[in-house]
């Protein structure tokens, strides 16, 4: 079972993406015992990552595991200067898809829905942020393939546009019209479920 | 109230991973970089080798003012279309789909306009030529196409988790184009049928075999 820790939390935001792409730059040029700190930076967000996509710790370790293994692999591929961010998350999502075609069990998956979180007292209040949160989580795996990544990245993986751009392979402008649909979408399915509620 | 707390992976994964890194050594950026101009020179070059091994190039009956815009458009174009094919912009992931499909698609049809726009421009320089219907044009540059293919192809294999095909399909069309600029300057003949099936219509292959290539060559390995 995967630690559960808010002690250990990954750096974020822009300073946590840079020096990942700073030791990643020493890596790539030769220096050895940078990849610990690549791994420090980057893990977390990939297994946060993962784990939301696959359900499973231990699925989510094991492509963990393999895309830094990747990016070891890669790291004279690593551009000098870049983002090792979206470069991390594409090969994350590639190992990820892969893994689903191999095994067969992508539809399975999608049906299992959401893991279970924490147990918690049974306050109305949290009740209904969880109802709230089931709500979402249904429509939003009700969007286009395009526009749910899209919208994970940047939402829940806290990527920029330009991020999202690189790692689905498009332009920021592709991406800004996913979103803005994605939204749209959402917005007319919760809309529609709090009608439903309502009658 | 309390942030949610963040899912880490097992502490043991750092010392495993890092451990299975150290016993595998990757190699470092000097030597990726070494090898890709290493290959990239060797598919460029080796077509100009065949070329030369074949006869080299030919005049014919064509202007040689005709033969020299000819050539200087279709090198520019062979060019633009290697350098973005092969540049990643800054990324490491490469530049978007929509730019490597542009670069597959675009460049053989600019090659086209080129060739027959400035062939027109003197008498009787698109006219059919009987023995020459483009087979021969088709084979060679076929012939010269694939093994810068296959240079680009061993330069970046592995290194595309995004769009495989894509940047399959954009080296494909690069190595057509710097065939058939090769091929241009041993045929004169700027017959419209000929310089589509001798000319581009090779070039379009070879994107479409790079598109197919790069799907299983250019994606990273996946583990067993």
């Amino acid at each position: 079972m995967p630690e559960l820790s808010s002690q250990t939390e990954p750096a974020t935001g822009q300073q946590a993406r840079d020096d990942a792409s700073l030791a990643m730059d020493r890596y790539a040029a030769g220096d050895d015992s940078a990849f610990g700190e690549v791994y420090d930076a980057l893990a977390p967000r990939l297994y946060g990552y993962l784990l939301r996509q696959t359900r499973e710790a231990a699925r989510a370790e094991d492509l963990l595991q393999q895309t830094l293994l990747q990016i070891h692999a890669a790291r004279g591929r690593f551009f000098p200067g870049a983002e090792v961010v979206p470069w991390a998350f594409a090969i994350a999502r590639r190992l990820m898809i892969d893994s689903y075609r191999k095994k067969k069990r992508e539809a399975q998956l999608v049906e299992e829905g959401g893991p279970e979180p924490p147990s918690a007292p049974g306050t109305d209040d949290l009740l209904h942020r969880k109802r709230l949160v089931q709500e979402l989580d249904d429509e939003v795996s009700k969007l286009p393939e395009a526009q749910r990544v899209a919208l994970e990245l940047t939402r829940r993986e806290g990527l920029s546009l330009r991020e999202v751009a690189e790692v689905l392979g498009t332009t920021v402008m592709a991406v800004k019209l996913r979103l803005h649909r994605a939204q749209a979408s959402l917005r007319a399915g919760l809309g529609k479920r709090r009608r439903d509620d309502a009658e | 109230m309390p942030s949610e707390p963040t899912p880490v992976p097992r502490p043991e994964l750092r010392a495993k991973v890092l451990e299975l890194a150290r016993r595998t050594p990757a190699p470092v950026r000097a030597q990726v970089t070494k090898r890709t101009r290493g290959l990239v020179t060797a598919g460029l070059l080796l077509p100009i080798a065949l070329f030369l091994l074949l006869g080299g190039a030919e005049q014919g009956p064509r202007p040689r003012l005709l033969l020299l815009l000819t050539f200087a458009g279709t090198f520019a174009i062979a060019a633009l279309s290697l350098w973005a094919a092969l540049s990643r912009g800054g990324r490491t992931l490469g530049r978007a789909r929509a730019w490597l499909v542009v670069v597959a698609l675009l460049p053989p049809l600019l090659l086209l306009v080129w060739k027959v726009g400035f062939s027109a421009a003197f008498p009787n320089m698109t006219q059919a030529w009987a023995a020459r219907p483009g087979l021969r044009c088709f084979g060679v540059s076929l012939l010269f196409g694939v093994v810068p293919l296959i240079a680009f192809l061993s330069a970046r294999r592995g290194s595309d988790p995004v769009h495989p095909r894509a940047l399959g399909a954009a080296l494909g069309a690069a190595g057509g184009l710097w065939a058939a600029t090769l091929v241009d300057l041993w045929c004169p003949v700027g017959f419209p049928w000929h310089v589509l099936l001798g000319h581009v219509l090779p070039a379009l292959l070879l994107a479409t075999l790079g598109a197919l290539a790069g799907a299983r060559l250019l994606t990273p390995p996946s583990p067993p």
